[in-house]
């Protein structure tokens, strides 16, 4: 049987193909559930719209061109600046650049959906920037990217190509789950007046209105209750955001996805290798203690050990060495 | 309200459609039939589909414009240019006979130099030429092939007869949106396809694919064929991707490639090195090899003239087919088919002036408000003067340079081009257009059944090509 064939610059373009689309639907779903939280929250919580720059470590770029904090600016970064990497406009196009540059492989209808996204973003970003019009429209976007998946899954060939991108979108999909839990244990912590580490067996209604923001902002909350059953708990959302095996966008669940599409590719061993480590790292976490003390360094921890798989991604495919004479 | 095809009047041009108002050419007959039937408000549907289809699909092309690559959908008119198969068979003889002799004579330039020894063409016309390539010098590729793609432009009359107006032989584009046309007719006016027998042009690919593979160094059952781009911000980009997918081949760019130290070409891939057989270059010469063309190209691989050369890979078209690629040698194109073939020309030349000669040149000088003067090397239609439609100042900056540099310019009567019924807003009005078929040449010969018709869409333009705001056509070539 023929080996089949993939260009590394192909397979490059698929793997940020799916990190870019995953990025959109992550960045809709959370400013969804951002503003969302922020309407519950009572006014004495310090706990606003620049939180949501720092879950994407923007707030340099925010700053250069934005004194004010304020919602207004910030969806605006985050829906429709062009400047801004992290925003859904630049993901969009981004997407986009890299479908068509490897359009061959990728399925026409699914395609077409990166199309659509496209020029959702660009005809109705602008103007969906108020509290009425930004539901709506990332919950298209949500659906649209969903849509997508769907495609690929169904009509895609597993080929190479086809591993990379699903590797892309687990990679980016752990990194975003693992930004939310962050954040979500910050605030919680910045939210006791006394400064001490939150007590794991109390809940206040604050809490609760924000762990379950953080459960719905990885679509994650229907979920959550079928399997916990019971009211709101910061270390049973944690610990099921890490750890559970069944739940697609858990930290565990992605790595596992990530695992897989690896297993498929050539010259994997060293890579796999990494993977395993990240996930036995996982799992020795004790999410209780870890509540107590060093969750925060747990995360970071996470989010390096991901780094050096997509840096060794990178060395192993999309730039090969020169060949010596036959 | 259906549109009033008696009142349709192409006035002194030929007409491709119409023989007079109200009344289609024996082909046309039953598309006319199919036209009448459709209403202001279902033409306008079926306007709509099509341009609906075209963006779905993603038929693309690029313009430079205001220092940005802007991605324009494809221009198209669902009203289909028809040809008699009866007059396509000459048409496609005289295509085919027309190649052959120019790769002969390209073969010759680069290796025994007979013609210009025998007096045919000046020596110092060719080889002081800027697609003039002393690097070719020596080469002999297969089955003495150099242009293997071959883009030739058609114009009609008004007496309806067929002239070459050009011939691209370096990196002709267009041939895409030859196919894509016919499928978006077919999906927008499929009822056509039942009434009428149309020549299928999906074949073309596969030959593309077959007379690629006949180049191969490799004698093997399936040579690797890869099609080379410069990337997505080129305007023909659609083009490359579309037919590397049809031919199942590699789209590849520059970077993806390296020449070995054994002079093979082989593509970076996930697993490693893979040998390439033969390359369908879209990129100029010039950008092909930094190691010997520019340096500063990004677009090429080192050493690919290299590889080239010494026969381990093979090159479609060939460097240096562009020596034949010029106005000033298209003059001399009907006795290059005597001198090779010994042959008359089955198509005929668009009567041309060659600046370069004295005693041409002044009767081009004299003549300005009457002729059409071109560059010998421009291409998308920049740089052309037509001399009936220009002002005073105009022909006068145009004599100034061809004072200044007469091998540059050639000079053409302004042919009255034949127009084809084009939806323009709510009406249907005649406007001017021309055709480009494609000639494949390798170890056979192939001739597309029609090919990109182009419309030049303001009213009384000439001007067709996309760069400038044409449209086209799906072409039909009907029993």
């Amino acid at each position: 049987m023929a080996k089949e064939r993939l260009l590394s610059r192909v397979a490059e373009r698929m793997y940020w193909l799916g990190r870019y689309l995953e990025r959109t639907e992550n960045t809709a779903r959370l400013l969804n559930v951002y503003g969302n939280l922020l309407y519950d929250l009572p006014r004495n919580v310090d706990f606003g719209w620049a939180s949501l720059i720092d879950i994407f470590g923007a707030t340099n770029d925010f700053s250069e061109h934005y004194s004010n904090r304020d919602e207004r600016n910030v969806v605006k970064f985050m829906i429709a600046d062009e400047w801004n990497p992290t925003s859904t406009a630049t993901s969009v196009h981004l997407a986009r650049e890299n479908a068509r540059a490897s359009r061959e492989g990728i399925p026409q209808v699914a395609f077409e959906t990166i199309n659509v996204i496209r020029d959702h973003v660009q005809s109705k970003g602008s103007a969906s920037l108020g509290r009425r019009s930004r539901g709506e429209f990332c919950a298209v976007l949500v659906k649209h990217c969903q849509l997508f998946t769907g495609q690929i899954q169904s009509t895609m060939s597993y080929d190479a190509a086809y591993q990379f991108l699903r590797l892309g979108q687990s990679i980016e999909r752990a990194d975003m789950t693992s930004r939310i839990i962050d954040t979500g244990y910050a605030t919680e912590f910045a939210s006791r007046s006394d400064g001490a580490a939150p007590a794991v067996d109390e809940t206040s209604g604050v809490e609760s209105a924000l762990w379950m923001s953080v459960l719905r902002s990885v679509s994650a909350l229907q979920m959550y209750r079928r399997h916990y059953q019971e009211r709101i708990e910061a270390a049973d959302v944690v610990e099921f955001l890490l750890k559970n095996e069944d739940f697609p966008r858990s930290l565990t669940c992605c790595l596992g996805a990530a695992r897989f599409a690896l297993g498929k590719l050539p010259e994997n061993k060293r890579i796999l290798a990494m993977v395993y480590r990240a996930n036995s790292a996982l799992r020795r976490g004790d999410t209780v203690a870890l509540m107590e003390e060093g969750m925060r360094e747990f995360i970071d921890e996470f989010q390096l050990n991901l780094e050096k798989v997509h840096t060794r991604i990178d060395d192993a495919w999309f730039s090969p060495a020169r060949p010596r004479g036959s | 309200m259906a549109f009033d095809w008696a009142g349709y009047d192409a006035g002194e041009f030929y007409d491709e459609m119409m023989s007079s108002p109200g009344y289609a050419r024996g082909v046309a007959r039953k598309l006319l039939k199919t036209f009448r039937t459709l209403d202001e408000a279902e033409l306008n549907q079926r306007v709509e589909a099509a341009n609906a289809a075209i963006k779905t699909m993603g038929i693309t092309f690029t313009v430079y414009s205001d220092g940005r690559n802007i991605d324009r959908a494809w221009p198209f008119d669902i009203i289909p240019r028809v040809i008699p198969a009866s007059e396509w068979e000459q048409v496609e003889r005289g295509l085919a006979q027309r190649l052959t002799a120019l790769n002969r004579f390209i073969n010759d330039v680069y290796n025994e130099q007979k013609i210009f020894d025998d007096g045919i063409v000046p020596r110092d016309l060719i080889v002081g030429s800027a697609n003039f390539r002393e690097q070719c010098m020596g080469m002999q590729p297969a089955h003495g092939a150099w242009a293997h793609v071959c883009g030739s432009d058609l114009i009609r009359d008004q007496d309806g007869v067929f002239y070459v107006l050009e011939d691209n032989l370096r990196v002709p584009s267009g041939v895409s949106y030859m196919l894509e046309n016919r499928q978006v007719t077919k999906t927008v006016l499929p009822e056509l396809f039942e009434e009428c027998s149309i020549r299928s042009v999906s074949q073309y690919t596969s030959q593309l694919s077959d007379t690629l593979a006949s180049l191969s160094p490799r004698k093997v059952a399936n040579p690797e064929i890869v099609v080379m781009t410069p990337g997505i911000y080129n305007s023909a980009y659609f083009e490359h991707a579309y037919l590397a997918k049809e031919m199942g081949a590699e789209l590849v760019e520059g970077n993806d490639m390296v020449v070995g130290d054994d002079d093979c070409v082989y593509m970076k891939t996930i697993n490693g090195m893979d040998r390439v057989d033969v390359i369908y270059r879209r990129i100029d010469d010039l950008f092909l090899d930094p190691e010997v063309f520019n340096p500063e190209s990004a677009l090429g691989v080192p050493g690919l003239l290299r590889a080239w050369r010494s026969g381990k890979v093979a090159l479609a078209n060939a460097p240096g087919a562009g020596v034949a690629d010029d106005k000033a040698v298209y003059a001399y194109v009907p006795d290059i088919i005597r001198y090779y073939l010994e042959e008359e020309p089955l198509l005929n030349n668009v009567p041309t002036y060659l600046c370069e000669d004295k005693a041409q040149r002044k009767y081009v000088l004299a003549n300005l408000d009457k002729l059409v003067v071109k560059p010998t090397n421009e291409s998308g239609g920049y740089g052309l003067l037509v001399g009936p439609m220009a002002s005073k100042a105009e022909r006068n900056r145009c004599a100034r340079q061809v004072r200044k540099d007469p091998r540059n310019y050639v000079a053409q009567p302004l042919v009255a081009l034949s127009t084809a019924p084009t939806i323009c807003g709510r009406e249907i009005a005649p406007r001017h257009l021309d055709l480009r078929p494609f000639i494949l040449q390798g170890e056979k010969t192939y001739v597309t059944a029609g090919g990109l018709t182009r419309v030049a869409l303001q009213q009384g333009s000439f001007v067709v090509n996309s760069s400038q705001g044409g449209g086209s056509k799906d072409t039909w070539i009907v029993e």
